[in-house]
């Protein structure tokens, strides 16, 4: 069994509370497509986290394949050159091969040179995206496409389109859990906790190193086609380093040792967010204090204050 | 098989300094070679090439008359490597069960690659339950294996790395700074384990009476160079061994 | 191609490339000593550049060229001694996660002090003109900033080559272990050094914004180039600093004359070669991070 009974019984729990958000979330003052947003960026930040919490290795230029995604989505459904159904499976292809490439050149570098490196490549996506005007409509951004109907599905309402985006989740959680349960997942855990020693157990550490890079960056493919079907907008920042911070900053608040770590970052960073700025335009303040507090006193994060320091 | 793990003129330089000094082995098949000689002889970086930690700067390893020399570290622990390091490489946030579970994964990964499914019926968390009863680790089994003591966590590395069955095991002084009683049991261990299937050894030691009971050839290097080898009849009358280790013959 | 037309973009890339020299310096003695990749650099420099404007307000430009540096220094330290030594020892990623905390806070703090708009900044009236240098005419200021650095990286040099601090201080970048065995003041030193460090990047924002303005976002422009020319020049080498942040500048410059849409992308193409098939840079120690 690939899940174990616990596996089934948090995944469908929080399922269960997904499922039933967009009746809650009116009730409190929020809105659906907040709803929305949060498994969108759980997406990200769980697909992230393999990579960081599962693997130990950061990357700060995962939003590329974020952004690349989001761009390929709006530019493939404009004009309905193509039906939604083939241009989502399309642009999250093209993410994971960038992932493929990028990864494939970079994954020998180690540690702070390997993190400036993913930066470097999400800029260059970003001035890309930034000056190509006559493509992606350059700084002002790409508009004129629209979510309209999946295999005769209508996900235009925001809560057909929620649903929609919780099925996405909901494959997410699943696939993580079972890929981190497997012995893949354990491989690379090992890697995490100790390289050399992966290593000399006979693991080939680079191959499962691109592995890990490459899966999550398709995640942060994933979601980057939904987050721009959600906006029915595409622009440059979506592939700045900046966005790929936010993703660590949900993985390191949350926990990145947890599983539900990064879903718990993206929610606590999508309503700070919406609540602070209701008060002020200022929420990079607190949130970027909180992420310093954790990342010097709760390296665990939230679920890490809860839970054993027993691996995953 | 007579020449199972040879070097030939290995060089290791550091800049200007050579670590290991052309240095030449022949083990053959199932023997176990004891590693001595006065610290900073070279004797850790030699294993590093072996084991492929990092390539030489010129010389050659063989491995059953295939040359590895530039074969990356996981190669050749595919081959049938298995190595221990002077500061016992384990996982030191995982607990003693999962470490000694990952080694078994490895180990049958190597027929598997990416299958996952076939995994679970090799019963690997049964044969985990063995290795530790074997290894006197079953007591620890959910410690967190940082928080083992320091020989512990060299009996803990000794058993991840017999899990892997190698063919040619490399120890790194592994009774270094455990008691004698520890010592005493670890060698009856080894020395077990290799009655019942005997392998390839060499071992890194500075216990000269692990040394005079498990070794069958003894290799002496100093200052990078291999100085002397043999029993441990004839390297106890080397003179030259003595002035390396004293400084003088005593 | 007219000759004075290249010349003063060449010299625009000198100039910019002086910038850059100035914050690689600051970044590459932290990184050096301490082994924190200082990301909240970006926003010192633009730290500098807003006190500079306060003071200037106050007190004329001359005051605000002294006192701001000297006031991001003292910010400086004060985060070094409360959060940054919290990390030194652990695994350099969470110098990383720790400064771009700093960083996303610290711009929010310069928008609630200064507001979201950017503020404009003259130079002094005297170098507010042209200098006819006969090839061309090149704006005053930037002569005299290309020329202020210079003496600054001659004034460093002699710093650490010659005086007994500088020399702890360098000695401090090759083993900071070591320096503390021998019974060096560690603790005071890396509040020192991080406080040269930051100090030099506030410099870097005051001259910065009479040649480009004053916004919020002005430190982002920078970070990046900046950690290029460490990379470039190799992490903790004096000279590295200088020839990559001259090199950057120069290119940069020369691409916005020639091929402006490329400008931006041709420094991460410099990065990337860089770290890909010579990850220490031209003058930097093999290892130090690999």
């Amino acid at each position: 069994m690939i899940w174990s009974k616990k596996d089934i019984l948090w995944i469908g729990a929080v399922a269960a509370l997904f499922a039933v958000l967009p009746l809650l979330l009116p009730k409190i003052g929020s809105s659906i497509p907040v709803g929305t947003e949060i498994m969108i960026w759980g997406i990200f930040a769980m697909g992230f986290n393999i990579l960081l919490g599962g693997t130990g290795i950061l990357s700060f230029g995962h939003a590329a394949f974020f952004g690349l995604a989001g761009y390929a989505t709006g530019l493939l459904i404009l004009k309905d050159r193509l039906p939604l159904v083939l241009a989502i499976p399309v642009a999250v292809l093209g993410a994971f091969l960038a992932a493929a490439l990028i990864g494939a050149l970079i994954i020998r570098k180690r540690g702070i040179y390997f993190a400036m490196l993913t930066i470097a490549f999400g800029q260059m996506f970003y001035f890309i995206a930034s000056q190509w005007n006559s493509l992606t409509g350059g700084l002002d951004g790409l508009t004129g496409f629209k979510r309209t109907v999946f295999l005769g599905f209508d996900i235009k309402p925001e809560v057909n389109f929620f649903y929609f985006v919780f099925g996405f989740f909901l494959l997410t959680l699943l696939f993580v859990r079972a890929l981190m349960n497997s012995s893949i997942g354990k491989t690379l855990v090992a890697i995490r906790e100790n390289v050399h020693r992966a290593e000399f157990l006979g693991i080939d550490v680079k191959k499962y190193q691109h592995f890990a890079f490459v899966v999550s960056a398709t995640f942060s493919g994933l979601a980057g086609a939904l987050y721009a079907l959600l906006l029915n907008f595409a622009f440059p920042e979506l592939l700045h380093w900046k966005t790929s911070g936010d993703a660590v900053l949900m993985s390191v608040i949350g926990g990145m040792r947890a599983f539900f770590g990064p879903l718990v970052g993206a929610g606590i960073f999508v309503f700070l967010r919406d609540i602070i700025s209701t008060y002020t335009a200022h929420w990079a303040l607190p949130l970027g204090a909180i992420f310093v507090v954790f990342v010097l006193f709760f390296q665990k994060g939230i679920l890490g204050i809860f839970e054993r320091g027993n691996g995953e | 098989m007579n020449r199972h793990l040879v070097c030939k003129n290995l060089v290791k330089a550091f800049g200007g300094f050579r670590a290991v000094n052309d240095v030449s082995l022949v083990v053959p098949k199932d023997e176990i070679r004891a590693i001595i000689g006065p610290n900073g002889a070279g004797k850790s970086t030699l294993f590093n090439l072996l084991t492929g930690f990092f390539p030489p700067t010129s010389g050659q390893i063989l491995y059953k008359d295939k040359d590895i020399t530039n074969e990356p570290a996981y190669r050749r622990v595919k081959r049938g490597f298995s190595r221990s390091f002077q500061t016992p490489k384990i996982f030191p946030e995982l607990s003693v069960r999962q470490n000694v579970y990952l080694a078994l994964q490895a180990y049958y990964s190597r027929s598997f690659e990416i299958n996952i499914f076939k995994f679970n019926s090799l019963d690997l968390p049964g044969k985990t339950e063995d290795l530790l009863r074997m290894f006197a680790l079953a007591r620890h089994g959910d410690q967190l294996a940082g928080s083992l003591s320091h020989g512990d966590q060299r009996i803990l590395e000794i058993c991840m790395v017999m899990a892997l069955e190698p063919a040619v095991l490399l120890l790194d002084e592994p009774t270094s700074g455990m008691s004698e009683v520890e010592t005493n049991k670890t060698i009856d261990l080894l020395m077990k384990t290799y009655e019942e299937d005997p392998i390839t050894m060499v071992i890194i030691e500075h216990d000269m009476r692990v040394v005079r009971r498990i070794s069958h050839h003894i290799t002496v290097l100093h200052q990078g160079a291999l100085i002397a080898e043999g029993t441990y009849a004839d390297i106890e009358a080397d003179d030259t061994v003595q002035k390396a280790y004293f400084g003088e013959v005593r | 191609m007219e000759l004075s037309l290249l010349l003063s973009q060449l010299f625009n890339g000198i100039a910019t490339g002086m910038l850059y020299v100035l914050m690689a310096m600051g970044l590459t003695i932290i990184m050096g000593t301490m082994g924190v990749v200082n990301f909240s650099h970006g926003v010192l420099f633009t730290f500098g550049a807003y006190f500079a404007f306060t003071i200037a307000a106050k007190a004329g430009f001359w005051a605000a060229l002294v006192a701001a540096p000297f006031v991001v220094g003292l910010i400086g330290m004060v985060l070094e001694r409360g959060l940054v030594s919290r990390v030194y020892g652990k695994d350099p990623l969470y110098g990383l996660l720790l400064t771009f905390g700093l960083a996303m806070a610290l711009e929010e703090v310069i928008r609630i002090g200064w507001g979201t708009t950017g503020l404009p900044f003259s130079p002094p009236d005297f170098l507010s003109g042209f200098i006819d240098l006969k090839i061309m005419f090149y704006p005053a200021f930037r002569l005299a900033v290309l020329g202020f650095i210079l003496l600054l990286i001659a004034a460093l040099w002699f710093f650490l080559e010659r005086t007994t601090t500088g020399k702890i201080v360098r000695a401090g970048i090759q083993d900071s272990v070591m320096v503390g065995i021998l019974g060096v003041n560690t603790k005071a030193l890396f509040t020192g050094v991080f406080g040269l460090g930051t100090f030099l990047a506030g410099l870097a924002g005051v001259l910065s914004a009479p040649m480009s303005g004053i916004m919020p976002t002005m430190g982002d422009n920078v970070i990046m180039p900046s950690f290029i020319v460490i990379i470039l020049g190799g992490i903790g080498s004096f000279w590295g600093s200088v020839t990559g942040g001259l090199m950057l500048g120069i290119i940069v410059s020369l691409c916005i004359q020639f091929v402006p849409a490329v400008a931006e992308l041709s420094m991460y193409l410099v990065m990337a070669l860089v770290l890909l098939v010579r990850p220490r840079g031209l003058f930097g120690e093999e290892g130090l991070f690999e």
